[in-house]
């Protein structure tokens, strides 16, 4: 039977590990999207995450039979774009204070795959609503 | 008051839990009486840290069971609708709840090292746990330090006892014979705690808040100074019995306690988050404290909200009771291994410190596993993500922990059959603490924000969690770095065909697998150091599935092929290698071509990755060069047979390790015992083929195949809802799916229970008679009894009396949809029949929160081959669309009939109401029967009226069942007709609901592996503890002496 030296084989170990740790680095920064404006997402033909607003709401509509939500949001440079999203209105879009959207732009419209709200702390608001006001 | 019970006991289990660390270290590192001296001051320390943990639980559980509002943490977490099991819930929805929780598994877990481990490692073990539950106490201390002073006071608290150690210690002198510190560090905790309570919540120093404490609330302050005071003299008294005796010096203790008290000073000072000064977030915040600038607060500083907001319905789930619990069990178990490995570093017994801490260990990995199942399987039950792992930041960071602890057994396992790799089992065993703790930080920290669906809320507490993590790295790297000389090597060569061998592969395996996710998933992380943008990875099933999937195939084969290596007699018999191996890979494979070609032929499963397998070939046919092109393909051809090869893999992994325990069981009722680890390996074996189908094979089959809508469609549209319309049939992928109504309260109701009740109102809950749980609200007058109170039994009766007509719905407002499934086949001439019999009804819920907007739970089919899963997308009042109408102008006589495109309309009488005392002169009323194109007949009574001054002034008659107005405009005294104007809804609301389905294969596999995991850590553990029981006391048994192999 073969024997290897320890101290060689936790080397290699060792070695492998760092290639790992840099191959991972490589592929999570590269399997990653940057954060980008719409302006500057015209131009990638890479899948990007923009966050902004949701604006317009009156405007957005949900196709029922295309399976397509369809509203608008505004970007940090204030460009308002035209979103489409595959799926229904996503649940907390309403109370989100800021959303993110990872997808590509097709045209002018936005093809979003993903929305991440980001909603309200209930901490951190500042603001306190009382509905059910009264004093006991 | 019991909010300032709370916190006191808060602050006493910072104040000892301090005590106890120092005095434990003390103990650990020195001899004879002094070390016994200050070990028993350490245990009533620590007992008086455990205690004041469990008074401080015990009092926020009090104060959520009896709904005191004043204070945020149960305003913000709790409600009156909650019933007792949710409110154990709303204790840790939150960070503080959690922190809490987690300071309690150790007090909990602590008392085994205490009372039943062996005293060679009590003092050093619990030394470091308490230094755990030190900072961790110190995340809900939730003082603001008012001014410089207050730093100045805990800075003594650190600064006295270090600067004196140092000076001995420099002179020569570090003997620590001296009593006077004693006193004087038990005189700066009991003034810290004094100052700490003195500006407990609010933020600013104030002398008149602090007087108030010694008016209504007086006495729980004395009778918590007193406490705190005796304590203290307590310490004294005891430290200088015990310090009268020998001095002798064992090692650099100074070193050791003045490095740690320096540590604690800086992370004091510089966790003080310099805007607010604040340490810790406490769970007995006021409300008013909280929220200083509500108007209410300013108006009426008493005021107390009626009700809380209540729990996450998402919580809301007997899952979320228990998983929590049981993942920070984990977590807090991680602790005690990492304990023994620094213990003996600190004493320098290299390797004693294996056999205490090997059940430990295991426990530690069943634990955390089975916390992170209950959290998959309450995903999946719960939310609409749509399975049970989503690759969110807050998962992997509890995952990370678990695989790094496994890596940490087989290391350990690795060492004791070799006596090599001992520094590697020290090093993983510590990083698997290090990384619960960074995962501590990332959830909490709110680093994460956008990235994750699921952190904990901000608590600003980041400066803190940071400090924590680098007290720690920095300590343990110090560590190391002045012991790892010292460690011994043992041998310095292993053969390859050996188990340690393999065992070494699995722990590197693991470790990378462990590296590459916390890597992808520290990405914010490294926005926030190196100031770059990235988001997460794109495309998170797929990216993990790519970087895991080769290890995954890995760690299965070297698990099969361990196994018979681990056993030698009883593995191999004496035959070769090769010879037995050849049984598992032989049935491995047959199996797996079964299975596929089943697939292929019986089912339309469809591996989800096909897709992006197809797109990158296309992405390869258009590469501009060959160069680029043949690394496409290769890329390509790397993943495109990895599902066929886990598949293959995992098998192996379930035969080569059902052949082992097979033959373990069948030798004798010795090797018996031994069966742990072959039946966890199988039940890992099968959560692995679970997880390939029912996450690889998964499918959306709320397809709509209609074939004249598709064609209307995009072509690469992804249509994964349908929109279904109350009781019309449509055909999705295998169903036919009816929307049969929202599912109603059925009598006979029990249970009437009574959630809350002001001077008007009060809110209720019920069962109906399949057990659901309803409620709603009514005035309070009306039900009231003779005796003042509401009368139940006149409640019960009313509400099944009027089950139609009001409205009743299930608790929480939550909505269940009722969806029939009829299995759908395609029969020999072609045409598609339905399979009535095997027909089966689901009811996912929804409900609309206030805060959350649509919160749907799905509802599932158990199947054998496939699990049938189904969540409501969208409900109406999320697509209800503006209204457009329709209008109608029409000259009527009596006894004439108009027609609208919803009813006809008929003018039966014009009668004329008495009109005295009334703003009007002439009431004229149009008698109307209107008949509904639904065949029902409704009565509408317009009104035209004219007022003393001419003016007209018309009531309109609203019908809700057709969404139709009718206004009665005009009488034409000339010809004698009668204008109405009628206003008909277009678009009235539907009752419809949009609807996704999918369905999960062999996902039950996966469960049915989990449950034979536990059972063989069960195992190993049961056989671990009868070995330390056998052994005894006898804790320094040279390892060498021990072998698992001398079972075989």
């Amino acid at each position: 039977m073969k024997s290897v030296n320890i101290g060689l084989l936790v080397g290699i170990a060792v070695a492998a590990m760092v290639g790992v740790i840099a191959l991972a680095t490589w592929g999570s920064i590269g399997g990653a999207s940057p954060y980008v404006t719409f302006n500057e997402a015209k131009g990638l033909q890479e899948s990007v995450h923009v966050v902004g607003q949701w604006v317009n709401r009156d405007q957005s509509h949900y196709d029922v039979n295309q399976d397509i939500f369809t509203f608008y949001m505004k970007d940090s440079s204030n460009t308002v774009t035209q979103i489409r999203f595959h799926d229904p209105q996503p649940p907390n879009l309403a109370t989100a204070e800021q959303i993110v959207i990872e997808g590509q732009m097709e045209g002018e419209v936005f093809e979003a795959d993903r929305i991440l709200m980001k909603c309200p702390s209930k901490y951190n608001d500042g603001e306190f609503t009382m509905e059910e006001a009264e004093a006991s | 008051m019991g909010g300032l019970l709370g916190q006191i006991f808060t602050i006493l289990s910072f104040s000892a839990a301090l005590v106890a660390t120092a005095s434990f270290l003390m103990a650990a590192t020195r001899k004879g009486p002094e070390a016994k001296g200050w070990a028993s001051i350490g245990k009533v320390g620590f007992l008086v840290h455990g205690a004041s943990v469990i008074g401080t639980v015990a009092t926020l559980f009090y104060l959520i069971y009896t709904h005191q509002y004043q204070y945020q943490y149960v305003w913000s977490h709790s409600s009156d609708e909650l019933p007792v099991h949710y409110m154990i819930s709303c204790f840790w929805e939150g960070q503080e709840g959690s922190f809490l929780l987690w300071t309690f598994w150790h007090v909990i877990l602590a008392q085994f090292v205490l009372f039943a481990g062996s005293k060679a490692w009590r003092n050093v073990v619990m030394g470091i746990i308490s230094s755990i539950n030190l900072i961790l106490a110190s995340m809900i201390l939730g003082v603001y330090l008012p001014s410089f002073a207050g730093i100045l006071i805990f800075a003594l608290a650190a600064l006295i006892p270090a600067g004196y150690l140092l000076y001995r210690y420099f002179n020569g002198k570090d003997s620590f014979q001296s009593n006077g510190i004693i006193p004087v560090m038990a005189g700066v905790i009991a003034l810290g705690s004094v100052a700490l309570m003195a500006t407990r919540q609010g933020g600013q120093f104030d002398t008149a808040q602090f007087a108030s404490y010694f008016s209504a609330d007086g006495w729980v302050v004395l009778l918590g100074l007193l406490f705190i005071l005796g304590f203290a003299a307590f310490i004294i008294y005891k430290a200088v019995m015990s310090v009268r005796g020998s001095d002798r010096e064992t090692l650099n203790t100074s070193e050791l306690f003045s490095a740690f008290a320096a540590l604690l000073l800086g992370y004091v000072a510089l966790s003080t988050d310099l805007e607010s000064m604040k340490i810790g977030s406490s769970p007995f915040l006021m409300l008013r404290d909280a929220f200083p600038e509500a108007p209410i607060f300013k108006k009426n500083p008493d005021f107390v909200p009626v009700n809380g907001t209540g729990l996450n319905p998402l919580l809301q789930n007997p899952w979320m009771v228990i998983h929590p619990p049981t993942l920070f069990l984990g977590f807090a178990s991680t602790s005690f291994p990492f304990a023994y490995v620094i213990g003996g570093l600190m004493t320098k017994r290299y390797t004693e410190w294996i056999r205490p801490a090997v059940p430990w260990l295991i426990f530690s990995v069943m634990i955390l596993g089975m916390g992170i199942i209950m959290g998959g399987y309450w995903a999946y039950e719960t939310l609409n993500f749509g399975g049970y792992w989503n690759w969110d930041a807050v998962e992997n960071s509890s995952l990370v922990p678990w695989l790094a602890g496994v890596a940490a057994l087989h290391a350990l396992i690795a060492y004791r059959a070799s006596k090599a790799f001992l520094k590697m089992t020290m090093v993983m065993i510590v990083g698997t603490f290090l990384l619960v703790l960074y995962s501590t930080f990332l959830t909490r920290s709110g680093v994460l924000g956008d990235t994750s669906v699921h952190t904990f809320t901000d608590l600003g507490l980041s400066g803190q969690l940071v400090l924590l993590l680098m007290i720690y790295i920095v300590w343990m790297t110090a560590l190391f770095w002045s012991r790892w000389k010292m460690i011994p090597v043992g041998r310095r060569s292993i053969q390859t065909k050996s188990s340690e061998f393999v065992l070494f592969l699995a722990v590197i395996t693991l470790l990378a697998v462990s590296i590459i996710i916390t890597i992808a998933t520290s990405i914010p992380v490294f926005n926030n150091v190196l100031g770059t943008n990235w988001a997460t990875v794109r495309d998170p099933g797929f990216f993990y599935y790519r970087w895991t999937i080769w290890f995954a195939i890995g760690m299965a084969i070297l698990s099969g092929l361990g196994q018979y290596l681990y056993w030698k007699k009883i593995g191999t018999g004496g035959k070769k290698l090769s010879t037995v191996l050849m049984r598992p890979y032989l049935l491995a494979i047959g199996a797996t071509a079964l299975i596929i070609g089943a697939i292929g032929l019986g089912t339309n499963w469809e591996f989800v990755f096909d897709q992006r397998y197809k797109e990158w070939q296309e992405l390869a046919d258009l590469s501009g060069n060959t160069a680029k092109m043949g690394f496409r393909y290769i890329r390509l051809g790397f993943f495109l047979f990895t599902d066929e090869l886990l598949l293959f893999a995992s098998l192996f992994m379930v035969f080569a390790n059902a052949d082992v325990l097979i033959s373990l069981i069948r030798r004798n009722a010795k090797t018996r015992t031994v069966t742990g680890g072959s039946i966890a390996h199988l039940g890992f074996a099968l959560m692995l083929i679970g997880f390939l189908f029912s996450s690889g094979y998964d499918q959306v089959i709320s397809k709509n195949i209609n074939p004249n809508e598709l064609a209307a469609l995009p072509q690469d549209s992804r249509v994964d809802n349908v929109l279904l319309e109350k009781n019309r049939p449509r055909d999705i992928l295998g169903y036919q799916v009816t929307y049969i109504g929202k599912k109603e309260a059925t009598p006979p109701f029990t249970d009437l229970d009574i959630l809350w009740e002001t001077e008007d109102e009060f809110k209720f809950s019920f069962r109906d008679q399949t057990g659901d749980k309803f409620g709603s609200q009514f005035p309070r007058v009306v039900f009231l009894g003779e005796d003042g109170e509401i009368d139940e039994d006149f409640v019960m009766e009313f509400l099944e009396d009027k089950v139609d007509a009001l409205e009743i719905k299930h608790i929480n407002d939550r909505t269940l949809y009722g969806l029939r499934f009829v299995p759908r086949k395609t029969g020999p001439d072609g045409n598609p029949y339905l399979l009535e019999e095997k027909a089966f009804v689901l009811y996912p819920e929804a409900e609309v929160n206030e805060e959350m907007g649509l919160v749907a739970h799905p509802a599932r089919r158990v199947k054998a081959k496939e699990d049938i899963y189904v969540h409501v997308s969208t409900i109406p009042k999320d697509i209800e669309e503006a209204p457009e109408y329709e209008f109608y102008s029409f000259e009527m006589g009596i006894g004439d009939t108009v027609q609208t495109s919803r009813a006809a309309i008929y003018f039966e009488q014009l009668t004329s109401l008495p009109a005295e005392g009334t703003d009007y002169v002439l009431i004229a009323q149009a008698e109307l029967k209107v008949f509904t194109d639904r065949g029902d007949v409704l009565r509408a009574q317009p009104q035209y009226r004219i007022m003393p001054d001419n003016r007209i002034s018309i009531k309109d008659a609203f019908m809700e069942e057709i969404y139709t107005s009718i206004a009665f405009v005009n009488i034409d005294p000339s010809t004698g007709k009668m204008s109405l104007r009628v206003q008909e809804q277009k678009n009235p609301p539907e009752d419809i609901v949009v609807i996704q389905a999918l369905k999960k294969p062999f996902i039950n596999v996966l469960w049915l592996g989990t449950f034979v995991l536990l059972a063989g850590f069960i195992i190993a553990i049961v056989r671990r503890a009868n070995e330390a029981k056998k052994l005894g006391g006898k804790s320094v048994v040279a390892e060498s002496e021990y072998d698992d192999k001398s079972a075989g």
